[in-house]
């Protein structure tokens, strides 16, 4: 291509920028496609290797999440929580922080939220004797499952920070611990279990700790809605107007030169952690209040922690593109779990659990790979260091 | 054992480590390889270990073409290398240590090592306990070790990279008996790679010099050193008349300072720079004087002594504390510690401009980057990221990011790799920081920069700070000697 570029007429030297421009883009937008595509591929193989028709398996996923208003509901109750976790990773992954805890971190978020409603709402004398209505009582069950959250990850962040302990290490730590403490709360005459009760969980929660929900869609609540929208924004306007969202950007890409040219790489770190932690206990929250759960059960996250870095990844931690690429999970795990039985119910085929898993993961590795190779065999010109060209000069 | 390098070339990038580099080496002699950093001696040293091979020239052992992809297959045709910093495994054993790398089967036979081992230290009279562990071994004593695998393995060429740094001056007459002893005795071919003159003058029979990655001359030894030191650092370009400096108020104060690098500790270090003065750091790489200059800065913590700002007790204190004090730092390092790969050149001055405000103007940054490329000559569009930059570009564009009122400049290596219109350039916007009363310490590799922009010299070598109070005095020779060693 690019020598008959060079051979034109001098006039049409811009043309040519122009083209080699677009030439450069184009393995950068094909990329992600390429990518999709080769992961749909393998899941039509897998699918076909274990008996199972891709066409009834889409149908399936269908009908499982978009085709009844119901379901959309459903799929939106579970859009929410695996949404604003994916926003905090924005943040952190952003600043080159792989918060791996984030898990953990809803999981204390699920702690915090039924703290609360033991606090105010379940107690007889609730602290500074506060006696509050509904409104009150969630509003504290958000501001505790945030904290809680967000002091699960500065753990984490204080780790790095002033042990130099790769927050990878003590994420994965981290989530055993918080896993481990639920536990003990809500088994085997934990203090949260209710006495006499050999359930892993809390009694279900007051009247007034419920969340609101939708007159025609129970398990769906306008809150966690408002406040993910909230939180979408915010992280937004972080990442694409703040000064803030500049330095996270510049330590992520280069800790030390950020440092040296002025960031306080390490005051960031605490702050993204601790944002990223409390909008995943805010996940926490939404998961135990949901309107068909309100209890602490014994995996109150349900692996959306997990779930949401994938999230992050695929869409190469851009705060536009986190509220799509969460969505298509979304409808990927309720579809699952709809393909999974109705491939049981009605062609008595038992696929295997972990089978949607391997989809979502194959998707992302397939993108991740086709970005890779796209880096490797079509390095973007801006990416190059600077070669010996006529228009290059040679300080 | 005879070694023959014939035209050996080797290029990193655009760096031209080695050109067309022909010598021979003769079993019972010992020879030095000498240079300044990145004359290429250590290049061409790994080339003929078999640690990197070279891009075009072949070697030659005993009239034989050889090719050597690995250190392995060098230490089959008897060429063994000691590297600088001793590659041994610190957890484990010396005896364990001396069996790794050794052939044998998969389960060691210890019991024939250890003989081996105790036979070979007492021959060359080094006191090392096989059952000691290395980590407890001082850098001496780890050499020694190593000296001995490499013997038990039958080479019969020893390389030894800058083998002095770091040991007592006992450690270093035992080394050198032992290397004359392999030399006379068993008629072992040794090679020497230094820049300490002395150590060269006092072991060794002949002296190849490198210069940028060029052979550029060879000299019988024992021969005045000022031969080698010609030889060595090329012709100097004597000082220029500059105005003499008006001293204003004292910046920097350093007293009694200590700082612990890896290798060496300097010490006693103590120095009044004021305002509109240029210090030059002269010295080796590793000498101390870049963990100095990252003690002035809060970068690195000095042991003991104290650092002053304007006056104001500095001492430990954190980076950004320098920095609003109105102290700068430029490190070597372009890309890895002082530019963001990846981030564009407006968005550094987003970075880097003084704001209040929690969001970023890109107005502003935008027209400020113009605005300073243009005064900075740097060839480049708000938009480029900054990778995209020619080397030049770039050093001029750090430049560019620096606060516009300064104190204190500490640059480290600021015009290398820079051809002369560049690195002028550069000195030229320093030179006006200087004149607008900004002190600027700098550290260089070119005797040439040293002499010719400094005010004072501070020149670093294994430990030793000598203080250089009036370069005007100064020859480039006489430098050349301070740097090697010779007082």
């Amino acid at each position: 291509m690019a020598p008959t570029v060079r051979q034109r007429p001098s006039s049409s030297v811009r043309t040519g920028t122009m083209w080699r421009y677009v030439l450069d883009l184009l393995p950068a937008i094909l990329a992600p496609f390429v990518g999709i595509a080769a992961a749909l591929l393998i899941i039509v193989l897998i699918l076909e290797w274990q008996g199972a028709d891709p066409q009834v398996a889409w149908d399936y996923v269908y009908e499982g999440t978009l085709e009844s208003a119901a379901k959309r509901a459903d799929l939106v109750a579970f859009w929410m929580p695996l949404a604003i976790t994916s926003f905090g990773l924005v943040l952190t992954y952003t600043a080159g922080l792989w918060n791996i805890g984030v898990e953990g971190q809803i999981m204390m978020g699920a702690i915090g939220a039924t703290w609360a409603v033991r606090l105010f709402a379940e107690s007889d004398s609730p602290p500074l004797g506060l006696r509050m209505g509904r409104d009150g009582i969630l509003f504290m069950c958000f501001v505790f499952a945030a904290l809680t959250g967000a002091l699960w990850a500065l753990v984490a962040g204080v780790l790095k920070t002033r042990g130099g302990v790769n927050e990878i290490f003590s994420g994965v730590a981290l989530n055993f611990i918080a896993q481990t403490f639920n536990m003990y709360l809500i088994s085997n005459g934990g203090p949260w279990q209710p006495p006499g009760s050999r359930a892993t969980e809390t009694a279900r929660f007051p009247e007034n700790a419920r969340l609101p929900s939708f007159e025609e869609y129970r398990r769906l609540s306008p809150t966690t809605i408002y406040i993910t929208i909230g939180a979408f924004v915010v992280v937004a306007l972080i990442m694409y107007v703040s000064r803030w969202g500049l330095q996270l950007r510049a330590q992520g890409k280069n800790r030390k030169s950020a440092f040296l040219l002025g960031v306080r790489t390490d005051r960031n770190t605490l702050l993204a952690m601790a944002a990223c932690g409390s909008l995943a206990g805010l996940a926490g929250a939404f998961r135990v209040l949901a309107p068909d759960v309100t209890k602490l059960t014994a995996t109150p996250s349900g692996g959306i922690g997990f779930l949401a870095i994938l999230v992050v990844l695929l869409a190469s931690m851009s705060a536009i593109l986190t509220p799509f690429v969460s969505f298509v999970f979304a409808v990927l795990s309720k579809g699952g779990q709809r393909l999974e039985s109705g491939f049981q119910w009605d062609h008595g085929l038992l696929l295997d659990r972990s089978l949607v898993r391997v989809l979502q993961s194959t998707i992302v590795l397939m993108v991740v790979l086709a970005f890779g190779a796209r880096n490797r065999f079509f390095p973007p010109r801006s990416a190059l260091p600077a070669v010996d060209e006529e228009d290059v000069d040679r300080t | 054992m005879r070694v023959e390098l014939q035209h050996i070339s080797k290029t990193f990038g655009r760096v031209r480590a080695n050109q067309d580099i022909s010598l021979t080496f003769e079993g019972g002699r010992i020879y030095a390889i000498l240079g300044e950093n990145g004359a290429g001696k250590s290049t061409l040293m790994k080339i003929m270990s078999g640690y990197q091979s070279a891009d075009s020239g072949t070697i030659l052992v005993n009239d034989q073409p050889v090719t050597l992809s690995a250190p392995t297959d060098a230490i089959a045709h008897g060429i063994g290398m000691l590297y600088q910093d001793p590659l041994d495994f610190p957890p484990f054993t010396v005896l364990e240590n001396f069996i790794a790398g050794r052939p044998g089967g998969f389960f060691p036979d210890s019991e024939n090592a250890r003989r081996t081992f105790l036979a070979l230290a007492e021959r060359f009279g080094f006191a090392l306990d096989p059952d000691a562990y290395v980590d407890m071994l001082t850098i001496g004593e780890r050499q020694q070790l190593e000296i001995l695998r490499l013997l038990s393995l039958n080479v019969q060429m020893l390389v030894l990279d800058e083998p002095t740094t770091g040991i007592s001056a006992e450690q270093k007459n035992a080394l050198f008996s032992v290397l004359k002893s392999l030399a006379r005795d068993e008629g072992m071919a040794v090679i020497l790679v230094s820049h300490k003159l002395e150590d060269v003058i006092e072991l060794c029979d002949y002296a190849f010099v490198l210069r940028r990655g060029r052979l550029v001359g060879e000299k019988a030894v024992p021969c005045p050193i000022s031969d080698l030191v010609a030889l060595m650092f090329g012709k100097v370009i004597e000082r220029q008349e500059r105005p003499a400096v008006v001293c204003g108020a004292p910046v920097l104060g350093v007293q009694d300072l200590r700082v612990v690098s890896q290798r060496l500790t300097v010490e006693h270090l103590s120095l009044e720079v004021c305002a509109s003065e240029v210090i030059g750091l002269a010295g080796l790489d590793g000498s101390g004087q870049a963990e100095f200059m990252r003690a002035c800065t809060g970068l690195y913590p000095p042991e003991h002594g104290a650092i002053r700002i304007q006056g104001r007790d500095m001492t430990r204190a954190p980076y950004h504390a320098f920095k609003q004090a109105g102290v700068a730092f430029l490190p070597a390092g372009r890309m890895e510690e002082g530019l963001i790969k990846g981030m564009t050149l407006s968005q550094h001055f987003a970075l880097t401009l003084p704001s209040r405000a929690p969001w970023v103007n890109w107005m502003r940054a935008w027209r400020v980057t113009g605005e300073r490329l243009q005064h900075f000559n740097v060839k480049g569009r708000p938009g480029s990221p900054v990778q995209t930059l020619s080397g030049g570009n770039q050093q001029r564009f750090a430049l560019s990011l620096l606060p516009e009122k300064l104190k204190l400049l500490l640059l480290e290596h600021p015009t290398r790799g820079l051809d002369v219109e560049s690195a002028n350039y550069i000195w030229e916007q320093l030179l006006a920081r200087r004149a607008e009363g900004t002190a600027i310490v700098f550290i260089s590799a070119e005797l040439d920069e040293i002499v010719t922009y400094s005010d004072r010299i501070l020149v670093f070598f294994g430990g030793r700070v000598t203080l250089v109070e009036d370069p005007t005095e100064m020859t480039a020779n006489r430098l050349g000697e301070l740097i090697g060693g010779r007082l």
